[in-house]
């Protein structure tokens, strides 16, 4: 929570000036990458605006020409109807001209802006490193890509109306000054005041905006806790504490929204106001001009007609300032990011081609999450090619971090990992993902067929790739099952399928890439012990066949029935390898490793004698 | 995100019904409205004064057969501005005591749909919905927020307005008047017209951004799988497509919907051009002058104006009106049950029995997950309960637990129905440990406090060492103060599963419900941890479901699931001796845990 106050902070604290600079190199920037939309949307702005002043001009001039002829006798009429119409007919064809090529271009303009932004957002995220990506919190990241990224080009909206508008003000106020110098003087003072108070307006609310959408955020992230813990909060009978919680942050955000709205509620009353005022003040003035021959009764009517149209486009100027300082919040977040550089870098190596089985070796490798802690204390491990290697740990040992570092999901503080005796960090792009694959406990399924989420994307995998995976794997008896067989969508993250199935499906994905070393992480723990060891066999046998030697495999593993099939367990506590070996020697060996796998066997050995007083 | 996900299937409300029942929910919706109503159209009453000015000026001073009157003109001026400034502080109140009515209305709003969510019981089951849910408490009250905010304002004053000037249109020259309006029908039926059409592309624009965000959502939350599979351009380009796709649909649509907007300056033209023609030459008929006919000309733009704010914000409306309906349909779903205060019964003190008659369950629109179960469970025993993944092992606890709803009468704890036990008491008595608990973002001790509150920090001491689980609690970087961080994701799955342990220990329940609830650790730890539980179960009932056979093997009995049915139900070694359900699944779990 608090880490995500830190960029609207700054926003709060900065002052006008920078926001403004920053305002106008965010406009630039989109601007570069769009510079047809932009000038067009200008242009059909400017021209919108060009009608306005015109069509009340041609009010003022039908009224002199064909109105007070008619009506109040002043002379005979010197224009015709038709003459009126076609003129105003004329005037309309272009405002609505204008209007469909300033909002088209706007649109057009705004929407490239953001679909470039997110495509960027998103290319540059999946370049990070994970190290990064875990401590800054999925949700978060989330929020950026989709919603910073469209706020960042809101300004974009309102940006070419309110400068065609500016252009409008000052036409305006040449087209009064041509009718009357005082008239004009005043006419400018009218408008200047009523931009002037609508900035003020929208800066002093944008403070009021932001703890508006930081309270917005604090009230998502309670209720995104609270109903992620719902089963907890329910079976702990916490339901009025957790809706207590939340009513404190829901208050807090409605009061920010009264207050934001007590601000600009105010000021829009001021800026509504100030043109009827302004137009007031300018007809009665005009009258007493008009009575002494200084201006005609059809400029009175313009200048009336003129003020009334221009109540929308001064206000849509105090808008674009309202927008483009919550388009700068946005940008700061998505910048942010963008300017994160922690990424993984690679080199230019391969290693040698066509051997199967990789020779895996890891030399002094320590390793601490962003958090502090360390996991990995200069962990040392050999592993021959085609052999199976089981990592045996207590709770937090850190064996699935050791199995991360493996597959250069993270890079480690010390120390190297050799693939073939390369560093992995030597290794081109692209060379450890064709080399190595990793099974999660938990595998991450894509919104896609079974076949999708096998292949991702990838055309060399063929179909008898991914039948042959899809076997060993023992997904098949899965795949017989659903409605579509290979092509069966599962649904978001797979939900569609039991915690087993989709481990089934991790395994395939990994096998069909035919990798001469898998790491499973605990990746067969819901699959039951006959079936996984009918698919740690099968995978063996699948590599051999397909090239002499199989495949290197590193396992993380808590059931004895796993560890058994490895030829030689590395035992880990507290981030250290404590001990290295066979199972058997093992056992033997260590007291701690045999506590640890046999517990539940001394437990089964032990307990007949204490529970059922010799009922055996 | 899929939508209506508690919720039934129904017609879809409109917005001005939903806004009525969502105003009968949260009071303050209503509050004060008539005022603020009268308020607003007292308000818009200030935008006739600049026509009705002109007007006086141009037929009395200027063109009036006096000649012009400059300090007539001024009085006037002063006058029309006095009620200018009065409208305006009129129109200002309207639009504040809307926001606030708006923002104290919703926000009632807001915390019965989130007491609401937390009292559906199949909140804890749809755990992958839940996105959606909080986006019930936040994105689609904020759309409705947002609408009244800026769309109801504009709604309100714009329609005061229309109304106003419409009004004044007809009284000023009922001929002008009725041909303005006349032609404002017209166009008025060809905008909802093309509404429509405008409706169905947004909709499909609606679909298009949820695909393009889901889709660049899943190349964020997927980055390590990603990563691991070294699939980053081919992701990216796939984003890139679906953007594409967006924005292809997307500014189709914007482009349509600017070209009909542009459509009203046409009508507006009409209107002007209507007015001065009718008026020039019916003028001998009609008596029009000429300052009417200007102010009439003023009139056609104040008439038009709020006509183009109402387009613009109808599509506001329909996301507002998508999302008031997500949240009410929310509230359609049913609460779990809770005894009335006066019929609530306690059981009575001490451990509790466990009676199940004739229980058949099943989730919404699902097949039966528990069929015809019947067990006793008399107080003081300990119970294991095993079965294969899908046998209803777990959906049965959490019935006892009253996690899910069971039907009323199939379950009694000390003799008393489950349905007629007040919360505050069962969840007193009862604990339920899950498999998957859950940590909220703050201190390892003010989490097992969650358990429960006025626990100070000697007894929650006092609940590690009885489990075992002080070096454990020392080896933590800052002992009781380390952060456990967002979902308890500092620590492990394990680790978690120790947390949740304790928590129930300080209930000291009389009824303790374990759902698989040291599956994560490893198997040295989980021994050492059964024999506290074990300790601390001592003279109390208790239920686990098990996983690894070690824990039936050590309990007073074991009940045995399959397909949702008890198929077996005593102690180990008779059940082994049976050769049945049990005596195979032990079978293989003694190859699981014994290597040799």
């Amino acid at each position: 929570m608090n880490r995500s106050e830190g960029p609207e902070d700054d926003a709060a604290r900065t002052a006008p000036g920078p926001l403004t600079r920053e305002a106008v190199q965010l406009t630039l920037r989109h601007a570069r990458g769009q510079r047809s939309a932009a000038i067009l949307s200008i242009l059909g702005a400017t021209s919108f605006a060009a009608t306005i002043v015109v069509s009340a001009g041609v009010i003022g001039w039908i009224t002199d020409r064909l109105i007070l002829p008619a009506l109040a006798g002043t002379g005979a009429p010197r224009i015709g109807l038709g003459t009126a119409t076609a003129v105003l007919l004329g005037v309309a064809a272009w405002r609505s001209a204008s209007i469909v090529l300033r909002r088209s271009a706007a649109a057009w303009w705004q929407l490239r802006c953001e679909q470039a932004l997110r495509r960027d957002m998103v290319a540059h995220q999946l370049g990070l490193s994970l190290r990064w990506y875990a401590s800054r919190g999925v949700g978060d990241l989330l929020s950026v890509s989709g919603n910073d990224t469209k706020q960042a080009t809101g300004l974009l909206a309102p940006l070419p109306f309110a400068i065609g508008s500016v252009f409008l003000l000052f036409g305006s106020m040449g087209l009064v000054l041509s009718i009357d110098v005082m008239l004009g003087l005043v006419a400018g003072l009218v408008m200047a005041s009523v931009v002037v108070v609508d900035a003020i307006g929208s800066w002093s609310s944008f403070r009021h905006m932001e703890r508006v959408q930081r309270a917005l955020g604090r009230l998502s992230s309670v209720a995104h806790e609270s109903f992620d813990g719902a089963l907890t909060v329910r079976a702990l009978g916490r339901e009025q504490e957790e809706s207590e919680r939340f009513r404190a942050v829901s208050m807090t955000q409605r009061d920010a929204v009264v207050r934001l709205g007590r601000a600009w509620t105010g000021f829009r009353a001021v800026t509504d106001l100030a043109p009827a005022l302004g137009t007031i003040a300018l007809l009665t003035l005009a009258t007493a001009r008009a009575a002494t021959g200084d201006v005609a009764p059809g400029e009175l009517v313009t200048i009336a007609y003129l003020l009334s149209l221009l109540v929308v486009p001064t206000r849509l100027i105090g808008y674009l300032v309202w927008d483009a300082a919550r388009s700068v919040a946005g940008w700061r977040r998505v910048r942010a990011v963008l300017d994160v550089t922690d990424r993984p870098t690679y080199g230019a190596m391969h290693p040698a081609a066509d051997t199967r089985g990789a020779a895996l070796r890891v030399e002094a490798v320590t390793f601490a999450y962003a958090t502090g802690r360390t996991v990995l204390r200069a962990i040392d491990l050999e592993v021959a090619p085609g052999t199976t290697c089981a990592l045996v740990g207590p709770t937090g040992s850190g064996k699935s971090t050791l199995a991360g570092v493996l597959a250069r999901l993270w890079d480690p503080d010390a120390g190297r990992v050799l693939l073939d005796g390369i560093d992995l960090r030597d290794l081109a792009a692209g060379v450890v993902p064709a080399n190595v694959a990793y099974v999660p406990q938990e595998p991450f399924l894509f919104d896609d067929t079974v076949r999708g989420n096998i292949t991702l994307g990838d055309p060399s995998i063929d179909a008898a790739a991914i039948a042959g995976a899809v076997r060993t794997a023992r997904l098949d008896e899965v795949i017989a099952q659903l409605p579509d067989g290979l092509d069966t969508r599962i649904g978001e993250r797979g939900t569609t399928l039991s915690g087993g199935q989709q481990q089934r499906l991790g395994l395939a994905r990994a096998l069909a890439r035919r990798p001469r070393l898998i790491v499973l992480d605990d990746a067969t723990s819901a699959i039951d012990a006959e079936v996984e060891a009918e698919i740690l066999a099968g995978l063996r046998a699948e590599s051999e066949r397909s090239a002499g030697l199989g495949a290197t495999v590193i396992l993380v593993a808590a059931r004895p029935s796993t560890i058994v099939l490895a030829d030689h367990v590395v035992h880990l506590e507290d981030g250290r390898v404590v001990g290295r070996g066979t199972h058997h020697e093992l056992i033997r060996r260590s007291a701690s490793y045999a506590a640890l796998v046999e517990a539940y066997a001394r437990e089964a050995a032990a307990r007949p004698a204490t529970t059922t007083g010799g009922a055996a | 995100m899929s939508e209506g996900t508690v919720a039934p299937d129904r017609r879809p409300r409109s917005l001005v019904v939903g806004l009525r029942e969502a105003a009968a929910l949260a009071p303050s919706l209503r509050r004060g409205l008539g005022i603020t109503l009268l308020l607003a159209v007292s308000g818009s009453l200030g935008t006739l004064v600049v026509p009705l000015l002109l007007q006086r000026l141009l037929d009395v001073e200027l063109l009036g057969t006096q000649g012009p009157d400059v300090a007539a003109a001024a009085r006037l001026g002063l006058l029309a501005a006095l009620i200018a400034v009065l409208a305006g502080f009129a129109s200002w109140r309207a639009m504040y005591r809307l926001v606030r009515t708006a923002a104290h209305g919703l926000h009632e709003l807001r915390m019965r749909v989130f007491d609401h969510l937390h009292a559906i019981p199949t909140l804890s089951v749809a755990r992958e919905r839940r996105g959606a849910l909080v986006a019930r408490v936040t994105a689609d009250i904020e759309a409705v927020s947002q609408f009244i905010e800026w769309g109801g304002i504009g709604m309100l004053a714009g329609a005061s307005q229309l109304g106003v000037v419409a009004v004044l249109m007809v009284v000023l020259d009922p001929v002008l008047g009725a041909v303005v309006l006349g032609i404002a029908t017209v166009y008025a039926a060809s905008l909802l017209a093309a509404q429509r059409v405008l409706a169905r592309r947004y909709d499909r624009v609606r679909l298009r951004v949820a695909t393009s965000l889901a889709t660049a959502g899943e190349a964020i939350s997927g980055l390590p799988t990603i990563r691991a599979y070294g699939i980053e351009e081919r992701t990216a380009r796939h984003v890139g497509d679906v953007l594409e796709e967006q924005f292809r649909t997307e500014s189709r649509t914007r482009i349509l919907g600017a070209t009909l907007f542009s459509t009203s300056e046409l009508f507006a033209a009409l209107m002007t051009i209507s007015v001065v023609g009718i008026g020039v030459s019916t003028a001998d008929l009609t008596g029009v002058t000429a300052g009417r006919l200007a102010a009439f000309l003023l009139l056609v733009t104040l008439f038009v104006a709020p006509v183009q704010l109402l387009v613009e914000i109808l599509d506001q409306a329909q996301s507002a009106a998508a999302g008031l309906r997500r949240v009410l349909d929310v509230l359609d779903t049913p609460r779990a049950s809770e005894p009335e205060p006066d019929r609530s019964r306690s059981p009575s003190a001490g451990p509790l029995s466990v009676a199940v008659r004739d229980l058949t369950y099943a989730y919404p629109d699902g097949p039966n997950v528990l069929d015809a179960v019947s067990v006793d469970v008399p107080a003081g025993e300990r119970v294991a309960i095993v079965g294969r993944t899908g046998s209803g092992k777990s959906t049965l606890v959490k019935v006892i637990a009253r996690l899910q709803q069971p039907p009323p009468g199939t379950i009694l704890l000390g003799g008393v129905p489950l349905e007629d036990i007040a919360t505050t008491e069962l969840r007193r008595r009862v604990a339920f440990v899950p498999q998957d608990p859950f940590l909220f973002d703050a201190t390892l001790f003010d989490n097992v406090r969650y358990g429960d509150p006025e626990a100070d920090d000697p007894r929650i001491l006092d609940a590690f060492a009885a489990l075992d689980l002080s070096d454990w609690l020392s080896a933590l970087p800052d002992g009781p103060n380390t952060r456990t961080g967002e979902r308890g994701d500092r620590l492990s799955a394990g680790e978690r599963q120790l947390v949740a342990l304790v928590r129930a220990w300080l209930v000291r329940p009389d009824l303790l419900i374990l759902d698989e609830a040291t599956s994560a650790v490893d198997p040295e730890l989980d021994v050492r941890l059964r024999r506290a539980v074990e300790r601390m179960t001592s003279g109390r009932t208790s239920l686990t479901v098990a996983h690894r056979l070690a824990t039936a093997e050590a309990a007073d009995r074991i009940l045995v699931f399959a397909d949702g049915r008890l198929v077996e139900d005593g102690a180990h070694h008779g059940l082994l001796a049976a050769g049945g359900t049990y005596a195979r699944l032990h079978a293989r779990w003694s190859v699981d845990a014994t290597s040799v």
